[in-house]
């Protein structure tokens, strides 16, 4: 092999890789995660919605936590926007109004399906509260929430404050891999949150100053990630954007690996979209960190995850495939493979071991969890919580998965294959 | 409004990335030194083995020490068997990262000419001592162009297992191209495709099965017990 062109890329990748662990982990060192706890002095009014579609089964969860916040029973308000709903989410949403006369909840009924972004811009539009805030039908919201959130906003400079984003239902391998997901995930904003570098403010329980959304023109109706749009937004005009680890929403994951793949395909395709459509942020000194450090690393992700989909196939499933063909010329015969590992271990020298991987792989595997370890701390979570096969089935499962997602996104890019909400 | 640059943390880390990185190529480089110093052991100790045994042989001849050929006959087996792992041994080394292709070559090279040292030398004991012995020689290439070469190491080692000593095999990497023998022995034999054998001067081109195998060599043995 020599120093071969793969071996080129691999080299960069791990360089790359490493310098931004390295880069995130000195720069929790420097600012530390601890959440300053504001006590808070005055209660303007927030306004809560939630985009609804075909949401029946969640929808009066997440109306009673948004109803049960710890924060005058007043100063919330909250609509429903029901996005043209083929099952009871109608019904369920006036119930809901009736079944709380003295809660200001109001209803927007949408005659045809209009999307996300159109629905928050119509609520946006009679919204009264000074924040405004967007909780999606599937997620449960903390009852602290508003009242750790709302200080954040005595700077002038925040536009945006985000809760802790935690899995409902961690259940079955796809929903105890996201509990881990979400949790480094979380534990990593928190950090790029104390240089202003997050890029996305979800759709559980993200709380703007609505007069900074109205600046900025609102959402985008035609986005599939308008989400991470209206974040790029923000970070284009300037604006602070807050992660805090202190309070936690929970939120409904796909649980079918189809679901799972559809939710990702969107999101990372809608990553994609949106890094063309701010490209002059990229390497843009004008964004500080994000501008410099953010938007390169979300860009070339996606093409590392590809190139990583390719090497795992090279590397492992090729080898494995072609053990099996060739095995089957001795029918399988067990003692051969024996002999022949007897062999290698009885002749097996130390000058055998390829010491440069080692170094590599052993530095990455200790600040991966690293990482790991720090993320749980920071989230208030243990590993064995959802059961001792998560953090592993996490580690082995989750790159191999997301790599192949990434794949998929690629292919539906190159013959433009792009969804509609 | 000015963005803030993590300036500081970005050199921080930038430091310490291409300090593990080249901390990892120096000991891969100082590793690779150290192994080709390894295979130099290795294949003088080899050319000493074969010295051994061709003056021990030309003693049996001289003496008419027949009874001496048993023993000869192993020492070859467990001489090209060792041979094969320090084959082996320089493939791995070579598939790794390495400044030194030079070095490996050289290597290779010495392996390529040791192993047919033996072959001939196999060949020619098998006139006086006359051992029921069938030497094959495996020419294969590098995955790309070789397909089947896996599947046929395969079948060789099997078989390997089972005849011990009453088979002695030796592989050729035809994909090197820094020792001209090879070049000439596969002119010599016509040799155009991989994976092919040479089973005691007979090509055989095209992957070989074991079935296939057990009936050539069975018309080689005399003593056919066990293989047919």
């Amino acid at each position: 092999m020599y120093v071969t062109i793969t071996s080129i890329l691999i080299w960069l990748i791990y360089i790359i890789s490493l310098f931004f662990l390295t880069f995130w982990l000195l720069t929790f060192l420097e600012k530390g995660l601890e959440d300053e706890e504001l006590k808070i002095t005055s209660f303007p009014k927030v306004t809560i919605t939630v985009p609804a579609y075909n949401e029946e089964k969640g929808l009066a969860e997440t109306i009673y936590s948004i109803l049960e916040l710890d924060y005058p029973k007043e100063k919330i308000e909250v609509i429903i926007v029901n996005d043209c709903s083929k099952d009871k989410t109608k019904e369920i949403a006036i119930q809901l109004k009736q079944d709380n006369p003295n809660r200001d909840i109001k209803i927007i009924n949408h005659k045809i399906n209009q999307g996300k972004g159109k629905g928050m811009n119509n609520a946006l539009k009679i919204a009264k509260g000074e924040f405004f805030v967007c909780l999606d039908a599937d997620s449960v919201i903390q009852n602290n929430a508003l009242k750790k959130m709302i200080p954040v906003f005595e700077n002038k400079r925040v536009s945006a404050v985000l809760p802790l984003m935690k899995v409902k239902n961690p259940y079955g391998l796809m929903g105890k891999l996201q509990w881990c997901e979400y949790l480094i995930n979380l534990f990593y904003k928190g950090i790029m949150g104390k240089i202003d570098c997050v890029h996305v403010a979800p759709g559980p329980f993200s709380v703007y100053r609505k007069k900074v959304l109205d600046e900025i023109g609102g959402f985008d109706e035609n986005n599939l990630t308008e989400d991470l749009e209206i974040t790029f937004r923000l970070q284009k005009s300037h604006y602070k954007i807050v992660q805090l680890l202190n309070t936690s929403v929970y939120t409904r994951v796909p649980l079918t690996w189809k679901a799972f793949y559809k939710q990702r395909n969107r999101w990372y395709k809608g990553t994609m979209i949106n890094m063309f459509g701010y490209k002059d942020m990229i390497m843009n000194k004008k964004y500080g960190d994000f501008g410099l450090l953010q938007m390169p690393k979300i860009f070339i992700s996606g093409f590392i995850a590809v190139f990583v989909f390719f090497l795992i196939v090279y590397h492992l499933l090729r080898p494995f495939f072609k053990f099996i063909y060739n095995t089957s010329f001795v029918n399988f015969n067990f003692d051969i493979f024996l002999a022949t590992m007897t062999n290698k271990i009885l002749n097996f020298s130390l000058l055998e071991l390829n010491y440069t991987n080692i170094i590599f792989g052993v530095t990455s595997i200790a600040l991966a969890l690293t990482v790991l370890k720090l993320s749980f701390r920071y989230t208030k979570e243990r590993y064995s919580n959802q059961g001792w096969i998560s953090v592993p089935a996490y580690l082995i499962l989750y790159g191999v998965i997301a790599s192949g997602i990434w794949l998929g996104v690629f292919i539906d890019l190159i013959f433009r294959r792009v969804q509609k909400w | 409004m000015v963005r803030r640059i993590s300036r500081k943390n970005m050199l921080t880390a930038g430091i310490i990335t291409l300090s593990i990185f080249i901390i990892g190529i120096l000991v891969g480089v100082t590793m690779s030194e150290k192994r080709v110093a390894y295979g130099d052991e290795q294949m003088i100790e080899q050319k000493m083995e074969l010295d051994s045994l061709q003056l021990q042989y030309a003693f049996i001849d001289q003496a008419n020490l027949v009874n001496h050929c048993a023993a000869l006959s192993t020492a070859i087996d467990e001489n090209v068997k060792k041979l094969g792992i320090i084959g082996d041994k320089i493939q791995t080394f070579s598939s790794d990262i390495n400044f030194d292709e030079e070095e490996y070559d050289r290597l290779k090279r010495e392996y390529v000419l040791s192993e047919m040292r033996f072959w001939l030398f196999a060949k020619k004991s098998q006139e006086i001592c006359k051992k029921d012995v069938a030497s094959i020689i495996y020419f294969y290439s590098n995955e790309a162009d070789c397909f089947d070469c896996g599947a046929q190491s395969k079948v060789l080692t099997y078989l390997k297992e089972q005849l011990q000593d009453r088979l002695l095999i030796f592989s050729i990497d035809t994909s090197f191209k820094g020792e001209p023998l090879i070049g000439m022995l596969k002119e010599a034999y016509g040799i155009e495709s991989y994976p092919s054998l040479l089973i005691n001067d007979e090509l055989h081109p095209g992957l070989v099965d074991e079935e296939d195998l057990r009936s050539m060599l069975c018309k080689i043995y005399e003593d056919k017990n066990g293989v047919c």
